[in-house]
């Protein structure tokens, strides 16, 4: 057995060399070609970019600018040639075709109105008609991801698929989004859906690619789509139901995002050139007092606090407005972004090659990201049977984060110093130097907001390949062998240094940190793909597969702290005082998977999808690593029914319906194995090493599963003028990977264990409609999205309160699961008035006669009751205007800025509305403390309706540009774009999109110096040679 | 035909390497096994004398954060002698006025800390005995496991009654929900675990081990449980067995116990909780810039805390603990010649462990950053664990209960006590420990030892102008937190 084990390590070369083997082998196969001609059925002129295949098969091409199409190396027999293309009915044509010999197939195509983003959808190991998909699949087309200038691919998600929700975390240029799909399932372990690019699943998971720096403020992780350029992208489909994501098994229950980026086409070749330019900044600034009113609102709590005015009233004359610390940190901040691809080949060989780079400022100083990547997409057919290719990206990304850390004690929140401020201290001292003088309000240095966006050096450079080699032989009619190799590749390096005026360093006469890592995720996958209609009648695809999984992180990471000079920040750590701490660590995981699924369709009408994945992983305890994940769906379409094709209603009809249960092993690696943990104690001059148990493990910890019913209709009607798509599903969550608080006597405080269930049902609608055909044109896309999460078992208990870390103080942690409630929910005090002193008071709701943490109540939640957007194209001549709007509902907004801003003691600047002792806000008095009670004063209505994007394009005539003596350009178009342009909510806060703790499942909708995203205003043009 | 076979030859083999390929994989469950590189398992530990060590270092690591904070909250904010000034958070005041209930996060603290030392400390006494190992040594490891798990007790004992006793380490999901066990049961193990410690432990160390528990330590620590249970005989006792040893002996100096230089080597020294900012970075002392006044140069100083007026009014001129002593007094002028002062808090301050000798002290304190220990027993509190014990009934052995009062009044530069009967030494033993042991973690266990928690803090509340509410128990509430996961705990009365 070991002998064969070790043998393992080159099994993969077999499917490898076996391709080599046939490669040489199937040259001389029995194949004909088939080629012809096609045109529009109105105008009689040749139609370019229409899809001719063989279904069923991988062979097809694409019409020419003349309309011409060839596809060689068809096999002898029987063929089905099929012709279709965007905004034309699709056709199809019976050929014969012999050895050697050319057929011609003409098409003539007609119009229709339809505006359906792609006629093929990724499904995972394979692609199918959109017609024959009897899951909930969603897309995204590479037109909409271009309409909108996005610096990564989930912000082109918000809005643009029903039932997608995309919560970005904040404005930081490069930041991440939470992406629930249907909602969120679990509670401990991810909800972030699987991303597979071009086949290889890349991670989504902060926590993974987390170097042990000190980059603990802000640190904005490793998003997977941002290291994959927007214009690279072909389509992205989403999988949502369980028949369609139960073939990614045991990491499919939060949905799955398929990436497929641009291919080459097979005949010519052709450039394109973009590039844009443009400007950002906040919606609005908050209200805060200026340094006059500031004083005089110090004056008034000290001596409500029994203590002595400390300004003059001649100090206060002379403050003026003082600093306004906003303007000090915020900026109007520049973006650019240049692509350029080659795309094209023969009819061998197919290439796409492409390059951009991005340079984003952020609306605050201090931050920024750069980006570069290049790609290469290569296809061959080295016979008419054997193809071979890849996909291949490399990018490299440079940003500098805003360290934004909490307002504690120790840590340097560059928004929250600068609303909390005193605008009484100027930035520069006398000497010139950022002031960090003492003051006397926190009784501490001034923690100067400038100083720390500029001092404070918080980088993360990541450098990432991801990518994989194919080849696939066609080894029988209709049968396919398809094998690849895959990988992701990261390396990430992260800087932290905050210099001996800035908090944290002045404590350490400068503190230091670095970390890498290096991040390996390898991946082999091996199909037999058989496809085969029988007797006109019955159609069988049938896919099987076999893959393993390998991820490796190793990291390293020093800190070190005390230097004689600030100059050579993180580079210099050799030549500190201290040195705190090396870690370095070896974090890996493996999942092994068999997978199958049928596609069966009788008459082309009745459609039967079963699936089904065995995954294996490592991460589960030993008796428990295998699952079985199976899904059946059935679809019907009614529209090809005689009786139902006779009433002329419908151009298109179709009922789907599925079932089936999908996990998620997203937790730490080691979660089920018992472990030590290594501590240091310091003896009289001797650093002693310890180790002691890391916590208890949980031997039998097991698969988080999903089960999901899923019943949706496809329907096209008005000459397909008006498309509907409806699902609704309900799923339900169950053996939770659930963090379980435990008694504190076991020597720790929680554990991982499957227990609890949580559910999620909801319906979401997409509405295409045509609703101008003349010389105006006008589409839309509707999209609305209603779902509705319930925690439906804990274990043992009916709630748990504070389940995550949330704000600053020790009371301030709002939030609550509680059973038959959604997840998400705030916890607090309800507000009852203020008493005669000013001071605020809560309800006594449970009537007791004293207000304690038993009054606390659910205050409201943080997912919205619905979310929806609409997009609008016109046209006008050679004007195109796209209108984007996208809408959240009924959503809350837990604002602890408001609430530090409203406290009233004195010793930090506060909102205006503080000047009239306003609803809710306690008399000026030091010691006030009310903000860190939570309570319903600081839950806002977060519904917000957004102008997301508006582009207006003009295509320019050929004729002026061959009169500019411009040839070989074919097309240019020039915009000009807007994002966020106008936003209608009623949140006092910066920005009503925002979500602080973005990776925390369980604390959504926080505002707590988050970094408020801007709008923007962008000018471009694409180019076509 | 042959180029056929050769195609048909060539596929078939293609087709079975791939498939061979795949059956390899599948056959391999290794595979899937994850094998952890960067961590150790407890199947792989627990085998020298090295991993014993270790294994007991872990214990004093928690040791030291289950005395952080949220302990001297409890110990002594929540007494008559500290206030929390406005810049201290909420936690602070609900302390300060005794208004805290059992939701207060900062109660959980020194329950879970405590749980988690002894916790390690039960694995240390699990698996150790079974190590193939130098007799002394496993004997030693043994008795500081023992004294740190002793401590532990002490404290939760103390803090809350009757508390869950668990004497294994918790290895298994089952049976987590436990009750708590009388408080006699819980001091029968501190007892018998603190005996074993004084009679398996080194007199004194060297080296590298210098910091680590002695025999001493485990009997000044069993004299004050004894103290606390009112075993008046066997305080008397074990502390005059101490004093007998003429092992330790008062610091001329009384603000010699803070100087960050003479830690553990100075002779009033017991065992203290060693903090090294550079051997530790990142977990060193705070107790000095969370007592100093909110703008003292030289670093952070939050100005968190005032001396009640009452107590400082308690210090005659020409004690050593009072101005420049326990408290600063404004203006204040240090040994840098700096002339400090303040407006938070408002009047005296914290000035005991302010260590003037201490350039880390003086002019780098940041969060963390300082060396000042927390001292668990010096030679002071043996000697007045001796004067009560005998004063209350105790038998008298190597002195007499106002020669060891007098010996602490005597160096602090007091005249002698000259009180007698036992009501009016009483009340002399109670203030030399008030004026002693000031934010040593004593205050709040003597005034429940004295049962006059209630009118102390009624006092202090009517002075400090709060709500006279006194208060509702004479121990601390079970952490909220914890009732709500273990349906066998129980809330002690009153709250």
């Amino acid at each position: 057995m070991n002998a064969f084990c070790r043998a393992r390590r080159a099994a993969w070369l077999g499917p490898m060399l076996a391709l080599s083997a046939l490669a040489a082998a199937t040259a001389r196969a029995q194949t004909g070609t088939v080629t012809g001609h096609v045109t529009s059925a109105a105008s009689g002129q040749p139609l370019p970019s229409v899809t001719v295949h063989i279904p069923n098969t991988t062979l097809g091409g694409m019409s020419d600018a003349n309309g011409r199409y060839t596809i060689a190396g068809v096999p002898v027999g029987t063929q089905v040639v099929v012709a279709q293309r965007i905004g034309f009915a699709r056709d199809s044509a019976r050929v014969t075709v012999s050895e050697g010999a050319t057929i011609t197939a003409d098409f003539s195509l007609r119009v229709v109105a339809t505006t359906l983003a792609t006629v093929e959808v990724n499904v995972g190991y394979g692609t199918q008609e959109r017609r024959n998909v009897t899951g909930a699949v969603s897309s995204v087309s590479s037109e909409q991801i271009a309409a909108q200038p996005v610096q990564s691919v989930d912000q082109a998600l918000l809005g643009r698929a029903a039932g997608v929700q995309v919560t970005t975390a904040s404005g930081q240029p490069g930041a991440g989004a939470a992406v629930r799909i249907r909602g969120g399932n679990s509670i401990s372990a991810g909800n972030d859906p699987l991303y597979v690019i071009d086949g290889v699943p890349v991670t989504a998971d902060v926590n993974q690619t987390n170097t042990n720096t000190l980059m603990t403020q802000g640190a904005r992780g490793v998003n997977p789509l941002a290291s994959i350029n927007p214009d690279d992208i072909e389509s992205i489909d989403i999988l949502k139901d369980a028949s369609a994501t139960s073939i990614y098994g045991a990491r499919a229950a939060n949905g799955v995002i398929l990436v497929t980026t641009k291919a080459g086409r097979r005949r010519g070749n052709s450039v394109s050139l973009g590039a844009y330019v443009g400007e950002a900044e906040i919606r609005h600034k908050l209200d805060l007092l200026n340094a006059q009113e500031f004083a005089t609102n110090v004056n008034e709590a000290y001596v409500r606090g029994g203590g002595t005015a400390p300004y003059s009233a001649a100090q206060i004359a002379a403050f003026g407005k003082g600093t306004d610390w906003q303007d000090a940190i915020f900026r109007t901040a520049p973006v650019e972004n240049y692509d350029l691809a080659f795309s094209g080949g023969d009819t061998a060989t197919r290439y796409y090659l492409s390059g951009a780079f991005l340079n984003q400022t952020g609306v605050v100083i201090g931050t920024d990201l750069k980006r570069g990547s290049v790609r290469l997409n290569l296809d061959r057919d080295v016979s008419s049977r054997l193809r071979i290719g890849n996909r291949l990206t490399l990018s490299r990304s440079d940003g500098s984060v805003l360290p934004n850390g909490g307002n504690g004690q120790e840590v340097s929140s560059v928004l929250l110093n600068a609303i909390l401020a005193p605008p009484t201290i100027p930035v520069y001292n006398a000497a010139g130097e950022y002031n960090t003088d003492f003051n006397f309000l926190t009784g501490r240095p001034f923690s100067n907001p400038v100083a720390t966006a500029l001092g404070i050096t918080n980088t993360e450079t990541d450098a990432r390949a991801i990518g994989n080699l194919f080849g696939e032989y066609d080894i029988i009619r209709g049968l396919t062998f398809r094998t690849s190799i895959g990988g992701d590749y990261l390396t990430s390096t992260q800087n932290f240094y905050s210099p001996n005026y800035t908090l944290p360093g002045r404590n350490f006469g400068g503190q230091g940190s670095r970390g890498q890592l290096s991040a390996t995720t390898w991946l082999n996958e091996n199909t037999l793909h058989y496809n085969r209609a029988f007797a006109n009648v019955h159609t069988l695809d049938l896919l099987g597969g076999l893959t393993f999984q390998r991820s490796n992180t190793e990291n390293v990471s020093g800190t070190a702290q005390g230097f004689n000079t600030d100059r050579l920040g993180t580079n210099g750590l050799n030549q500190a005082q201290t040195f705190v701490g090396v870690y370095t660590g070896e974090p890996h995981s493996s999942l092994l998977s068999y997978f199958t699924r049928a596609n069966y369709s009788l008459l082309d009408r009745y459609l039967l999808t079963l699936s089904g994945r065995v995954d294996g992983s490592s991460k589960f305890g030993a008796g428990n690593r295998y699952a079985f994940f199976p899904s059946a769906a059935f679809a019907w379409r009614a529209s090809d029914e005689p009786f139902i094709r006779s009433l002329g209603w419908f151009d298109d009809l179709k009922i789907r319906t599925s079932y089936g249960k999908t996990g998620n092993q997203d937790i730490g690696n080691y979660a089920a194995l018992a472990r030590l943990n290594s501590t240091v104690y310091p003896f009289v001059g001797s650093r002693a090493i310890g180790f002691v148990p890391a916590g208890l493990a949980n031997p039998d910890l097991k698969w988080e599963s999903t089960r999901q019913y899923d019943i949706g209709l496809d329907a096209g009607v008005l000459g397909n003028r008006l498309a509907v798509t409806a699902d609704y599903y309900d799923k339900k969550t169950s053996d939770l990977l659930l963090d379980v608080p435990i008694p504190a006597t076991s020597g720790s405080g929680s554990v991982l264990k499957n227990i609890g269930a949580v559910a999620n049902k909801g319906f979401e609608v997409t509405l295409n409609t045509v609703n101008f055909t003349g010389p105006l044109t006008w589409n839309s896309q509707l999209n609305l999205a209603w779902n509705r999460n319930k925690v439906l078992q804990l274990g043992s208990s009916d709630q748990i309160i504070a389940p995550a870390g949330v704000g600053a103080g020790a009371n301030q942690n709002p939030t609550i699961l509680q059973v038959g409630q959604p997840t998400n929910a705030f916890y607090g005090f309800v507000y009852a008035g203020k008493d005669a002193n000013g001071a605020v008071t809560y309800a006594d709701l449970n009537g007791d006669g004293k207000v304690n943490s038993d009054d606390r109540t659910i205050l409201g939640n943080a997912q919205p009751n619905y979310i929806g957007g609409f997009n609008n194209d016109f046209g006008w001549k050679r004007l195109q205007l796209s209108v984007f709007l996208q809408w959240s509902v009924g959503n809350k907004i837990y604002n602890i800025n408001r609430a530090i801003l409203t406290q009233n003691a004195g010793n930090t600047n506060q909102l205006r509305d503080v000047l009239g002792n306003g609803y809710g806000i306690p008399a000026a008095k030091t010691g006030n403390t009310f903000d860190t009670s939570p309570s319903n004063l600081f839950v806002e209505d977060g519904s917000y309706l957004r102008g997301k994007n508006i582009r207006l394009s003009y295509a320019i005539p050929t004729m002026w540009l061959s009169r500019a003596r411009v040839n070989n350009l074919d097309d240019l178009r020039v915009y000009v774009s807007a994002q966020n342009f106008f936003t209608s909510t009623k949140y006092s806060g910066y920005d009503p999109e925002l979500n602080e703790y973005s990776s925390s499942n369980l604390a959504q909708g926080f505002d707590f110096g988050t970094y408020p995203q801007p709008r923007q205003i962008t000018f471009g043009f694409n180019a076509g040679f | 035909m042959h180029t056929f076979d050769t195609t048909r030859l060539l596929r078939r083999t293609a087709i079975g390497a791939a498939l061979a390929a795949v059956t390899l994989f599948a056959a391999c469950s290794d595979f899937l096994d994850p094998k952890p590189n960067d961590v150790l398992a407890p199947e792989n530990f627990y085998k020298s004398a090295t991993d014993a060590v270790a294994a007991v270092n872990g214990v004093y690591e928690q040791t030291k954060w289950a005395h952080w904070l949220s302990f001297w909250y409890m110990s002594d904010i929540a007494t008559d002698d500290i206030y929390a000034s406005p810049n201290f958070g909420s936690d602070g005041h609900h302390f300060d006025e005794y208004t805290f209930n059992a939701t207060e996060g900062t109660l959980a603290g020194p329950w879970g800390d405590s749980y988690t030392t002894i916790n390690r400390a039960n694995a240390v006494l699990d698996h150790v005995p079974g190590i193939q190992m130098d007799s002394t040594l496993k004997a030693r490891v043994l008795g500081e496991a023992r004294y740190l798990r002793a401590l532990a007790y002490f404290n939760l004992v103390r803090f809350y009654g009757d508390v869950p006793l668990i004497e294994h380490e918790v290895n298994s999901l089952q049976g987590l929900d436990v009750s708590r066990a009388p408080k006699d049961q819980v001091y029968a193990l501190i007892v018998s675990d603190l005996q074993t410690a004084a009679a398996n432990l080194p007199a004194a160390y060297s080296g590298a081990d210098l910091g680590r528990v002695t025999s001493g330590a485990a009997q000044a620590l069993l004299a004050k449980v004894y103290l606390q249970q009112k075993n008046w005989n066997s305080a008397a006792q074990t502390a005059g067995t101490i004093i007998s040893s003429g092992r330790y002996a008062l610091n001329p100096v009384w603000k010699d116990n803070f100087s960050v230089e003479k830690e553990f080597i100075n002779p009033e020294s017991i065992w203290e909780i060693n903090y090294d900012h550079v051997l530790d970075p990142g977990a060193g002392s705070v107790v000095t810039l969370f007592s100093l006044p909110s703008n003292y140069p030289g670093g952070d100083s939050y100005g968190l805390m005032g001396l009640v007026p009452s107590l400082v009014r308690l210090y005659a001129p020409g004690d050593q603990r009072g101005n420049h002593g326990t408290f600063m007094a404004p203006p204040y002028t240090d040994k840098l010649n700096r002339t400090v002062s303040w407006t938070v808090p408002n009047g005296p301050a914290f000035d005991k462990y302010l260590d003037e000798n201490s350039d880390q002290n003086m002019t780098k304190r940041g969060w963390v950053q300082q060396d000042n220990n927390w001292i668990i027993s010096r030679f002071a509190d043996v000697l007045l664990i001796y004067a009560e014990a005998v004063n209350e009934g105790g038998t008298a052995g190597p002195m007499s209960a106002v020669q060891a009062l007098d010996s602490v009044r005597h160096r602090a530069g007091l005249p002698s006590v000259g009180v007698s009967g036992q009501g009016a030494l009483r009340d002399s033993i109670r203030v030399e420990r008030r004026r002693e042991f000031v934010l040593e973690g004593q205050r709040w266990f003597d005034l429940q030892r004295y049962g006059t928690l209630d009118a102390a803090m009624r006092a202090k509340q009517a002075e400090m102008g709060y709500a006279v509410i006194g208060v509702p128990s004479q121990y601390f509430p079970i952490p909220q937190s914890e009732l709500d996961i273990n349906p066998n705990l129980t809330q002690n009365p009153g709250w």
